[in-house]
Parts: structure tokens; sequence; C-alpha cells
């Protein structure tokens, strides 16, 4: 495989420090979580420092220190920065000996540095953020133990970050789902449509949806349980007839609640149809105790009122406000 | 729908809880009461104050069951049953058909008094 150009490392690295803006994380406040696997990883490393660090695009910062009184330091002196380069543990073990490190201004002045290991923090998509990473004042090694024990703590730091980025994804959804709830109320006229799989276990999230919306606009309970069911048989009834059971056909369903106060829905299976006229009066003695055919009935008596088109395929109901 | 078991004398009773809808616990129910009958015990009672929704498929099942119970000299009793049940039932005038109690006692007794079925 050949080398990244100059290019494509140049968007690498766009693309990196963009997937680090959204963990929204750089220059908050300390937190335990972190500052308590930082101090782990020094304690079993045996190292006075250690950090877990961050890099932006032209500086990294420490969102967790042991032993460091910096809480920042310009990219281009950074250690960090070369650990990010590279998969695995990176190691530095006498800074003095290596021509990369010993005029660096952090080997030749405070504070110190000789040795260095750093684990790279790794995102979902494969950006590397920063490092957990453990620093000495003398020139050394990790044992073969304390390099397990460091990649193991550099994944509770990346799980750290991730329930951090999941947590504020989850609020952005959260805060978007109560913007649309909130308009629910104001709306005049409200009408969508949905194309759902002949699947019974589709149903509940399709009726559920539907009383959600007119509870949010207000309708009594008894008329949203009321219509919960009709659409319910309604539903149960085209995947059972109309599609057969099988779950690769799609039923579509329109709703629609009027400024006038009426909520209108239309459920359309792909079946073969049948003649509604010709469906059997379930209170007849001879159906009382039949084990089916109280769908259509039950709906005829919940909603106000029942049509059905082309061909028995298409039902439409409607009920109004009380 | 989750479904236990419990033995009050030769009366079984059936707690049920969750949804008894199209294809989803009506055939759990269906299984468990032909099970209960291929084992002789046909004096049945069905606790129906976990069941949070219901459609005329878990009505038709009731019914089914009730009458192949019947047939083999049991009955099929219902406990508990909630207010959205009850509305269901009204509208498919089953309510008649049924024998329906709120007191699990009541309705243990009704087995007694009553015989297997009636």
């Amino acid at each position: 495989m050949s080398a990244p150009s100059g290019v494509d490392r140049q968007a690498d690295e766009a693309a990196r420090v963009e997937t680090l803006r959204k963990y929204q994380i750089l220059d908050t406040e300390p937190e335990v979580a972190f500052d308590d696997l930082a101090l782990l990883a020094s304690h079993i490393c045996e190292t006075p420092m250690a950090a877990i660090s961050l890099i932006g695009e032209d500086r990294q910062w420490f969102k967790a220190r042991v032993g460091m009184s910096a809480t920042e330091t310009p990219r281009s002196i950074s250690f960090c920065t070369h650990a990010i380069e590279q998969r695995g543990i990176f190691i530095v073990p006498d800074a003095l000996k290596d021509a990369r490190f010993r005029d660096n201004p952090q080997v030749t002045g405070d504070p110190h540095i000789r040795f260095y290991a750093g684990a790279p923090l790794t995102t979902r998509e494969g950006h590397a953020l920063g490092t957990l990473c453990v620093v000495d004042r003398r020139a050394r090694r990790l044992t073969a133990a304390q390099s397990r024990a460091l990649a193991a703590l550099q994944g509770q730091v990346e799980a750290q970050l991730e329930l951090r980025r999941r947590l504020i994804e989850l609020r952005a959804a959260y805060a978007d789902v109560q913007k649309l709830a909130g308009m629910m109320p104001f709306c005049s006229t409200c009408e969508f449509t949905m194309t759902i799989p002949a699947d019974p276990s589709a149903i509940p999230a399709l009726t559920e949806g539907v009383t959600g919306v007119l509870t949010q606009k207000k309708w009594p309970d008894e008329q949203v349980i009321a219509i919960e069911l009709a659409l319910q048989e309604a539903v149960a009834n085209a995947i059972r007839h109309g599609c057969r059971g099988d779950a690769s056909q799609r039923l579509q369903c329109t709703v629609n609640i009027t400024a006038e106060g009426e909520v209108i829905i239309t459920v359309r299976d792909p079946g073969q149809g049948f003649d509604p006229s010709k469906v059997a009066n379930p209170l007849a003695p001879e159906n009382m105790l039949k084990p089916s055919g109280r769908g259509i009935f039950l709906i005829n008596g919940l909603m106000d009122d029942v049509q059905f088109a082309d061909g028995g395929r298409e039902l439409q109901m409607k009920k109004r406000k009380i | 729908m989750t479904l236990s078991e419990r033995r009050v004398g030769d009366v079984t009773i059936l707690d049920l809880k969750g949804r008894l809808v199209f294809e989803d616990g009506d055939d759990v129910l269906r299984r468990a009461i032909n099970g209960l009958v291929e084992q002789g015990r046909t004096k049945i009672l069905l606790n129906l104050g976990g069941v949070t929704y219901m459609d005329s498929c878990g009505v038709g099942v009731l019914v089914q069951k009730y009458v192949s119970v019947r047939r083999k000299g049991g009955d099929v009793r219902l406990l508990h049953m909630t207010q959205r049940g009850r509305h269901l039932m009204g509208i498919t005038k089953l309510l008649d058909v049924f024998q329906i109690f709120d007191s699990e006692a009541d309705a243990i007794a009704s087995y007694a008094s009553g015989g297997s079925g009636q």
C-alpha cells in the first residue's frame, strides 16, 4: 500500500480535528473519571507524570494530568502528536538519545522528559484524538504487564470519550424531538403517510405514533383509545388478509388530522381486495362464538364513518373530535 | 405477553401480563390452554388484570378456548378484566357469554358451587 499523499494527510487531519470538536471537550473542567484513569496509569507504570492529552489544530490540551503543571503546550513540541500517527503504544525510552526529541524544550527544560509512552485514543471512525500517556524524568522501559495495563486503561478512556459523545448526540436528538412535539398542538392541519412492512411487530410503532400525535393535539382519552383500536384492527386485517401474512409486502397508512377537528385514517394494502358487503355480522347467533370476524364490526363501532374503496384494498375511517 | 400458571384446588389460574393482540400474545394463550386441556385441567381462570391491550384477535382466542374447553366439560372464566377489555367485550356482546369476576376468591368459589363448567 502506498503512503498517503500530502493532500490526503491534510484532509484526514481536518476530519480528525472536526471529529474532536464533536466531543466538546477542549477547555472543559477536570472530571473525576478522566483524572482517576490518569492516576491509575501513573501508579501502574510507576511514572511521576501521566496525562490524557487531546491534540487540537495547533496545541495539545490536557483533560487530566498527574505531576504536570502545564494545562496545554504547543503542538509543535508535543510527544503525543507523534503517538497519534501510529497504532499501538508509542514509546520513547530515552529522549536524549532520540534525534526527534533531544532538542525539544520539554526535554532540555521543564518538565525534563526522558521517557514517554503514549497510547492513542481512537474514535469510532478511526481518528486518534490524543493519548493516554505516562512520562518519566529518567530513561526506562515499560514491563510487558505495564504495557498491557496501559492498553487496558486506554480502552477505558476511549469508552469515557465515546459515552460523552453519545450523550451529546442523544441530547441533540431529544431536543429535536421536543421541538417537533412542541409544534404539534399548534399544527392546524397535520397529515403524514407511513409505509410499513406487513409485519405484526410493526403495528405498535404505528398505533403508538398516531395516538401520540392525537394526545398532543388534546384529543380526549376515550376517543384516542377508540382510534388506536380501530387502527390496530385495520392494520391487522390488512396484514392477515390483504398481505396474507407475507412480511415482505408493504402497507400504506395515511393519517390526516384536519383543521376542523376530524381525523381521517386510510389504510391501503396490495392484496386481492374483498367485498365488504359480504362480511358476516359477528352478532348473529351463528357467529357469536366464532374465533374471528369481529375486526370490521369493531372498526364500524369505534369510528364515525368507515368506507372501503378500490375493491376493498383501501379502508378509510373518520372520527370527529368531541 | 407473559403468562404464569397457578393452581388453587382443581382450578388453574393463568396470570396474563402484556398485550393480547394479533400475533402478540394470542398464540401464547392458545397454546397454554391447549396444554392444560391435554392434561385434563379444564377449570380455567384467566386473570386479565395485567393485560395492557386487547384487540379482536385477543377476544377471538378467549371465545375459541371458551368453546373448546366447555366441549370438554370445563369452563374458561375471566378475572379482573380492565375497563378497556370490558368495553371491547361489550361492543361484541360477549359480556353475557363469559362469567367475569372482580374477586379471585369468588371466581374459585364459583367453580366449587357450580360444578366443573356450569
